[in-house]
């Protein structure tokens, strides 16, 4: 029953999601990441507390905000329903009522600690930084993982790694010749966070490093809450957006004719998605990507990994070097462990310029989708 | 004299033998036209049939040696039909019949040539499971009983040439065409089975473990290849525990949204036979919703509760994974713990969507009748002609119209092979009529 206090918006919003169809088989909790670590967490549960009226006590849980938006439950619904649309209509519907509780800086305050605070969140130190380890972008990821493990700072890893079938896999690595085997950029969003939990779950791990994307790195420290013993080190990536997976294969087909799952390297650099392959080098607009784009990513403003222990990226940093952003004093530690490092100074203010314009972005979007829900109330 | 008339039946399913069988008894001239090698269909992979738990071949096979022995009835195995076209008021249909590189008339069926053939073929009646040779029966029970030859996996060695007794294997021969003309056309085209690779996370075709419903049915079977011991395909073990994942690709936007039907009862069947097989297994029946709206059939899901000891889980798993000695694990959302627990199996069995057969559509194109949006033939009026189609002529049954099980394709196939016959008495009598002056106010056939 809808009752009284539910707003024309949420209505609207539950209608638009295909929230009604949901047959409550619990697909999407049992292929959430955070709901495996987190029992209190629970997309299904949630679904059935908005449709029968109670999305006022939702706002006021973290279950709103502690969503990654990885559509792992969206894409595998039997039903079609599209949670993280529900949850992004839930979330613009709470700031509207003023009531939303600042739950990025919660989780600040939790894990990173100390330290100096611009515009691309809480750091230490920022450098570019040259290794000799060469693997692309990842040349320093890499070597912060090998060096990291051979000085027993965490024993295994959660890494993407290309696998013997050419797909991309989230794999547990437990030695340095298992990450070597990991190197080079993928732009695929990959089960990692799910491959946190089996590897604590399930191998009994303890201390792990972890390499992932902004919202992976959000939806890991979310995960973490709820396993206080667990030592993560997480490595966080730049990352401007992210892709359908099947949906960029097939546009980068229409657009370059390759077949992104038999090219030997994809990286994106200054605006252009470049693919090489076979000594053939073809690239294309990102912006000409637009329609692969994974929703989320849309309302996304963390452009740095800002809950990172230390983040990595290529903005901010001469050709060949990568920007890297100690947090924390754990990110402080692994960093000093690069010997053999070439530094330079980062430029700061380029990191921030891309900081705003996706913080700007992401905010217009929310408000968007705000104004759509003030067009639906006026009507 | 009246002239025998003649009724075409495509497909030689349960529901198209029983259609056939129907008018050949009312003393029709029928035609079969099946498209595999053997008469018999979807059934005839079955283990047994709920809610009974009868052996499947053993109620269906007597009725497919009476269809092929009728002298009414005429098979066309290995058949496909390729055009139709109306010729006054009967239809002129096309037929291809593929080569099977074994003469018909010959063939006794022994097997000398599928012993003296080297060459490993996979086994499409087992659905991938075990191997045959590319010389070989379709199944044991074949009807009609002849040899055929896969000639893409063929090495044309002369072996089976060479030990046929009955001279029976012509390596040149090419497929056939004739036509025949009906007066009307009973459509009975069954179903094909989803294929279950397209939902990723259920890991079917990675996982050696994670097989069909219709491959367990295999694997159960006395005449599978495993001679009915239930064990895992990746290392002969025996299985303890299986679980059961109902409307895999059915109850699905994305696949197919309608429900199949029959696999709530399918899966208990399968759970109890397992627990036949060997009292130490057990089950989980993870579903959706519970479907149970034949008759007998709610009393047959309460006595695998009590007497099988077969768990019903009310959810969706989320994931398979695999452990490193092929167990799966199933992810799922519990609902009285409210939590998200997982279970460790030793095989997982699918129970896929059933689709209208792959070839309906192009079937419908070639017929002038009509298909709806998930590809089963659409009927003149759901609820007052549920056989006909918009073709007066035409008619309908079995799986290829509507999602049901063995007994309501049984239904149909009679129900439809009565149609086609009134038909052909309003065309006799309208005849008569027209000779006579007088004017049939009969509108059962007026489209």
């Amino acid at each position: 029953m809808i009752t009284s206090t539910q707003s024309h918006r949420v209505t609207e919003l539950i209608r638009d999601s295909r929230a009604y169809y949901c047959l409550e088989c619990g697909k999407c909790t049992a292929r959430c990441p955070i709901a495996r670590a987190d029992k209190s967490f629970s997309p299904v549960l949630n679904i059935a507390k908005i449709i029968r009226g109670y999305d006022r006590e939702i706002w006021r849980d973290r279950a709103i905000w502690a969503c990654m938006i990885c559509e792992a439950c969206s894409t595998a619904c039997p039903s079609g329903v599209d949670y993280p649309r529900l949850v992004l209509g839930m979330r613009a519907e709470a700031l509207k009522s003023g009531e939303e509780r600042s739950h990025r800086s919660e989780l600040e305050h939790l894990f990173l600690g100390e330290g100096s605070r611009e515009g691309f969140g809480v750091f230490r130190k920022v450098s570019a930084v040259q290794t000799t380890l060469s693997g692309y972008d990842g040349g320093v990821v890499t070597s912060l993982l090998i060096k990291g493990m051979k000085r027993n700072f965490f024993d295994s890893a959660i890494v993407v790694r290309r696998g013997n079938n050419k797909k991309n896999e989230a794999v547990i690595a437990e030695d340095p010749d298992d990450i070597i085997s990991a190197k080079g950029s993928k732009y695929e969003l990959l089960p990692i966070p799910e491959k946190f939990v089996e590897a604590v779950q399930e191998r009994g791990k303890k201390r792990i490093a972890v390499v992932g994307l902004p919202c992976q790195i959000f939806g890991l420290r979310e995960i973490q809450r709820s396993m206080p013993d667990v030592d993560l080190t997480a490595i966080g990536l730049f990352c401007m957006e992210n892709f359908r997976y099947y949906l960029l294969k097939k546009r980068i087909k229409d657009l370059l004719h390759v077949d992104l799952d038999t090219v030997e390297r994809a990286v994106i650099s200054k605006g252009n998605f470049i693919v090489s392959d076979r000594g053939k080098t073809v690239s294309c607009r990102v912006k000409d990507l637009i329609t692969a784009v994974r929703t989320g990513c849309l309302f996304c403003t963390d452009f740095t990994s800002e809950l990172a222990d230390i983040s990595v990226g290529m903005v901010g940093s001469p050709d060949g070097y990568s920007t890297v952003i100690v947090r924390t004093q754990k990110g402080e530690e692994l960093f000093n462990l690069l010997k053999d490092r070439d530094s330079t100074s980062a430029d700061n203010g380029e990191i921030a310029r891309m900081v705003s314009r996706k913080d700007k972005h992401g905010i217009d979007q929310l408000r968007k989708y705000l104004s759509l829900f003030w067009d639906a109330d006026e009507r | 004299m009246q002239m025998k008339d003649s009724v075409l039946v495509i497909g030689g399913g349960v529901a198209g033998i029983q259609a056939a069988l129907d008018l050949a008894e009312k003393g029709l001239n029928v035609y079969l036209v099946e498209k595999s090698p053997s008469i018999g269909g979807r059934m005839a992979q079955l283990d047994k049939t709920f809610p009974t738990n009868d052996c499947s071949i053993c109620i269906l096979a007597p009725k497919m040696i009476d269809c092929f022995n009728h002298p009414n009835i005429t098979v066309y195995s290995y058949s496909q039909v390729k055009k139709m076209s109306r010729l006054g008021d009967s239809f002129h249909v096309q037929i291809i019949t593929r080569p099977r590189y074994i003469d018909e008339e010959k063939c006794t069926g022994c097997g000398d040539c599928i012993t003296a053939c080297p060459y490993q073929a996979p086994d499409i009646f087992n659905v991938g499971l075990g191997s045959g040779r590319s010389i070989h029966l379709y199944f044991p029970q074949a009807v009609p009983r002849v040899a055929l030859i896969d000639w893409d996996t063929c090495i044309k060695c002369g072996n089976c040439v060479k030990v046929c007794n009955a001279e029976a294997i012509n390596l040149d021969q090419k497929s056939r065409e004739f036509s025949l003309d009906a007066r009307a056309i009973i459509v009975a085209t069954g179903l094909d089975v989803f294929d279950p690779s397209s939902i990723p996370e259920y890991g079917y075709g990675e996982y050696p473990n994670v097989i069909t419903s219709i491959q367990y049915e295999r694997l159960i079977n006395a005449s599978g290849p495993t001679g009915g011991h239930l064990v895992r395909i990746s290392d002969g073990r025996p299985v303890k525990r299986l679980a059961f994942i109902q409307c895999v690709g059915s109850r699905d936007v994305k696949n197919n949204p309608y429900c199949s039907a029959i696999c709530c009862m399918f899966s208990t069947k399968s759970a109890t036979l397992a627990r036949e097989h060997d009292p130490d297994i057990e089950n989980f029946i993870f579903y959706t919703e519970l479907q149970a709206s034949g008759k007998r059939f709610q009393e047959y899901i309460v006595r695998g509760k009590a007497e099988y000891g077969i768990q019903y889980i009310q959810a969706k798993p989320g994931e398979i994974r695999e452990t490193a000695d092929n167990n799966p694990v199933l992810w799922y959302y519990d609902r009285q713990s409210s939590e998200v627990k997982k279970i460790t199996v030793d095989m997982v069995v699918l129970a896929v969507a059933l689709q209208p057969s792959h070839g309906a559509g192009e079937l419908a194109g070639i017929l002038g009748i009509d298909i709806d949006e998930n590809g089963f033939f659409s009927c003149r009026d759901m609820l007052f002609a549920p056989s006909d189609t918009k073709v007066p002529g035409i008619f309908v049954c079995g799986y290829s119209k509507r999602p049901v099980d063995i007994t309501d394709a049984v239904i149909s196939a009679s129900g439809a092979s009565a149609r086609a016959a009134e038909y052909i008495c309003i065309l006799r009598e309208s005849l008569t009529s027209s000779l006579t002056g007088q004017q049939d106010t009969r509108s059962g056939f007026r489209s």
